[in-house]
């Protein structure tokens, strides 16, 4: 038995080692050309002059997919070296990683957001061109929002549109209620305060989701991603402008004046439904998106939905307003066709061919302003929207910057979570700050809690 | 060992005057099970090796640099600040779930044994249908089975405190939600094949037990559950081994509720290695975390098969 066992073993690990070196030598022969390749795409030099006669491939969502092919219409010549790939943009920087390992296969053109952009920046994945030599000084001085786009110096992208945070509310209650749309947090608070006492059940915000920290913490220039240039950034939940937000939060709930639903929650749905949302400071897309097709969409009432500049803090001298989503183009830094691939993004970001009609509110002032006719004369609104939709964007800042970490799940598992447990949002700042601070540093940046 | 012989060795004799044959032999065998081989080479062991060699590797600006990290990459992956929470999140859900399994199966499967007739039949079917449904279709019904709006266990939940998906989708309740998620999509095949195996007891055996004045739990416990123990160690290994690479069901239960998050992204050590990997760009410790995933594995199942002397026949207990 142990000369016949001894005989099968050898053989069956004769046979194992003979395949593993099979699978080893194969793997080494794939990587040989991905060590050759890499020495080319290391390099940027190359890619400045490019093929004009070059295919690209772009990343678009299904929403977008028309704007390329309104493009390929515009410029026949081009159509046929644009290859549209509709993707889940999610994925993207985890492909681009994938692609940096294989040495091909990178898009030329995404439409992402910034945040995303700002992943995809980094030395690992090293993906972006700096838009600078192909945009001039005047268009880049029209577009609303462009410091996103900016990183260390570098425009990595263009912005598509965006996502300002305003303060939706309900004209025809507040008429019938006799109050005035509060100018500031304060007014906001106390106003949230009055309804509670006045018409306990209908509310002025929504804090149940993740977006709740970009709304309320990033209306406040909260340090949660400030960048500091240099991989540094300054985090500190801890500064008076988190703790003024903490506390007038938790008033609000304590007084059940916001609720502790998400916009997208159907319990909040049903308040919309019962025409209990008297405010909202929501993203500018609300407008369409939520009020119209969700919230208004069982009892449509035509001419009630106004809308406000997001409010200010008394003591600041300026209105800050984040931003809840809103895209951008970026290009690939090796790309082959380096000129079709920055015309057809300016052309998209700053065309009114594509953005005077596109479904949400351009970055490019001058589109925004042909755009502004989609929603003039909307029987939703109580006014034309567009001149509040216009001065927000320019209370977009830059101190509210596109990080690599990800501070509103951070905030949904952290905060979110505890509000459920019934705790109060200032006692989970701390751990906001804790959870926080590791996330960053795992993604490279030195963090800081004081300005230097 | 002779004696031992005459039950294994039928071949002895070829080994000695027909080589030829013997190998033949041996070839048709690797035929037949070549299909399973290539599959478990692509996507078994060739991963693993990849994986291997990429736990040596660091990254150059995107470009992978072989063998040039050394052992950083494991310091890394046992330092980062997720490990820790990471390796006690999947602990609670092991200590939870293995149990419940294995005795929930157990059980189920002797009680089905116990009385048998046609309502037994369709029991056992019963059990299995759920395991029709993939993984993570599985899960997405589970959400609603969650959901006190729209449960038929509403009552039930509602009983806990609980009014909307919200509060019942929170970090503590997820070991048990996932646990119940694994059982009913899993234990009708192990119910299946334990009652399969019951069948296999010989009817001798529990007649002269029963003759014995055996009550019908002494039987269960006593007779049959000593006969079918192997595949109860079988479940084991199994539900080990899959349960500690746990990734789909917090995955897809973080999205539970638009904007919000139960888990978070880094809850399982491989949610945490997909996370290094495809979010920070760090395949390095990524592969480090898949790495230690398949040792904890194997060590479990040699644990288990050379604790319980899992593959031994009564030839080789004899030798």
């Amino acid at each position: 038995m142990t000369l016949l066992s001894s005989t099968r073993w050898r053989f069956h690990f004769l046979a194992l080692i003979s395949l593993c070196a099979v699978l080893v030598l194969a793997a080494c022969g794939d990587n040989t050309p991905t060590t050759a390749s890499s020495g080319g795409s290391a390099t940027t030099a190359g890619a400045a002059a490019g093929d004009p006669n070059a295919t690209i491939t772009v990343w678009v969502d299904d929403t977008r997919k028309p704007a390329i092919t309104q493009f390929q219409q515009k410029f026949p010549d081009q159509a046929s070296k644009i290859k549209i790939e509709v993707v889940d943009r999610a994925a993207f920087p985890g492909k681009v990683l994938l692609f940096n390992n294989t040495g091909k296969g990178w898009p030329d053109v995404v439409f992402a957001e910034p945040n995303i952009v700002a992943q995809v920046a980094d030395q690992a994945h090293n993906y972006p061109m700096d838009l600078t030599p192909y945009v001039s000084a005047d268009i880049k001085s029209k577009f609303a929002g462009l410091d996103d786009c900016v990183f260390d110096g570098k425009l990595l992208c263009l912005r598509n549109d965006l996502a300002q945070n305003v303060l939706w509310y309900n004209k025809k209650l507040m008429d019938q209620f006799g109050y005035t749309v509060p100018k500031t947090w304060e007014d906001y608070l106390a106003l949230g305060l009055k309804v509670a006492q006045e018409h306990p059940g209908y509310v002025i915000g929504a804090v149940g989701d993740n977006q709740a920290v970009n709304m309320y913490f990033g209306g406040s220039n909260c340090p949660l991603q400030r960048s500091l240039g240099n991989s540094q950034v300054l985090i500190n939940t801890a500064d008076p402008n988190c703790t003024r937000v903490a506390d007038m939060l938790d008033k609000l709930i304590a007084a059940k004046a916001v609720s502790n639903f998400g916009p997208f929650d159907p319990d909040f749905a049903k308040l919309g439904t019962d025409n209990k949302i008297l405010m909202l400071p929501a993203a500018s897309w609300y407008g369409q998106y939520v009020f119209k097709a969700t919230y208004y969409k069982a009892n449509p009432t035509d001419g009630q939905l106004g809308v406000a500049e997001p409010p200010k803090w008394a003591a600041d001298s300026k209105t800050y307003t984040a931003a809840q989503g809103g895209s951008a183009w970026t290009v690939f830094r090796n790309t082959k066709n380096p000129k079709l691939a920055t015309d057809l993004v300016l052309w998209l970001t700053t065309s009114n061919d594509y953005q005077a009609t596109a479904p949400t509110y351009p970055a490019y002032i001058p589109a925004a302003d042909a755009w502004h006719a989609t929603i003039q004369n909307d029987k939703l609104y109580a006014f034309d929207p567009y001149p509040v939709l216009k001065t927000s964007a320019s209370y977009l800042y830059p101190e509210w910057s596109q990080v690599r970490y990800d501070v509103a799940t951070s905030y949904a598992k952290i905060v979110n979570a505890g509000l459920k447990d019934g705790k109060t949002v200032a006692s989970l700042m701390d751990p906001f700050q804790k959870d926080l601070v590791p996330l960053a540093q795992a993604q490279g940046y030195e963090v800081v809690t004081k300005t230097p | 060992m002779e004696k031992s012989a005459k039950f294994t060795g039928v071949t002895k004799p070829d080994e000695v005057t027909r080589p030829r044959k013997k190998i033949i032999r041996y070839l048709s065998a690797y035929l037949f099970s070549l299909p399973y081989l290539v599959l478990l080479l692509a996507f078994g062991v060739g991963p693993a090796i990849y994986a291997l060699i990429i736990s040596f590797t660091s990254y150059k600006e995107g470009q992978p640099q072989y063998f040039a990290a050394g052992l950083s990459n494991y310091s890394k992956a046992v330092s980062d600040f997720r490990f820790g929470s990471a390796i006690g999140n999947i602990a609670q859900f092991l200590i939870i779930s293995i149990p419940v399994g294995i005795f929930g199966v157990i059980i189920i499967a002797l009680l089905l044994h116990a009385r048998q007739g046609w309502y037994t039949d369709f029991l056992r079917t019963l059990y299995f249908v759920p395991g029709a449904v993939a993984g993570p279709t599985a899960i997405l019904l589970a959400i609603f089975m969650f959901d006190p709006r729209l449960s038929p266990f509403a009552p039930l939940l509602k009983a806990f405190g609980y009014q909307t998906i919200s509060d019942v989708a929170k970090l503590q309740n997820l070991p048990v939600m996932i646990t119940l998620i694994g059982f009913f999509s899993g234990a009708g095949g192990w119910i299946a094949i334990f009652y399969g195996a019951l069948q296999g007891v010989s009817k001798e055996l529990l007649e002269a037990a029963l003759i014995d004045g055996c009550s019908a739990l002494q039987l269960a416990i006593r007779i049959k559950l000593p006969m079918i123990y192997r595949y109860v160690v079988f479940m084991l290994i199994l539900t080990f081994a899959g349960n500690i690479q746990l990734f789909a069901e917090p995955l897809i239960l973080n999205d539970i509720s638009s904007g919000n998050t139960i888990a978070g992204p880094t809850y399982s050590p491989n949610m945490l290695s997909y996370f290094l990997a495809f979010n920070e760009g760090n395949f390095g410790t990524a592969a480090v975390i898949s790495l230690l995933m398949v040792l904890v594995g194997l060590l479990g199942a040699f644990i288990i098969i050379y604790g319980t002397k899992f593959y031994d026949t009564d030839a080789t207990a004899a030798s």
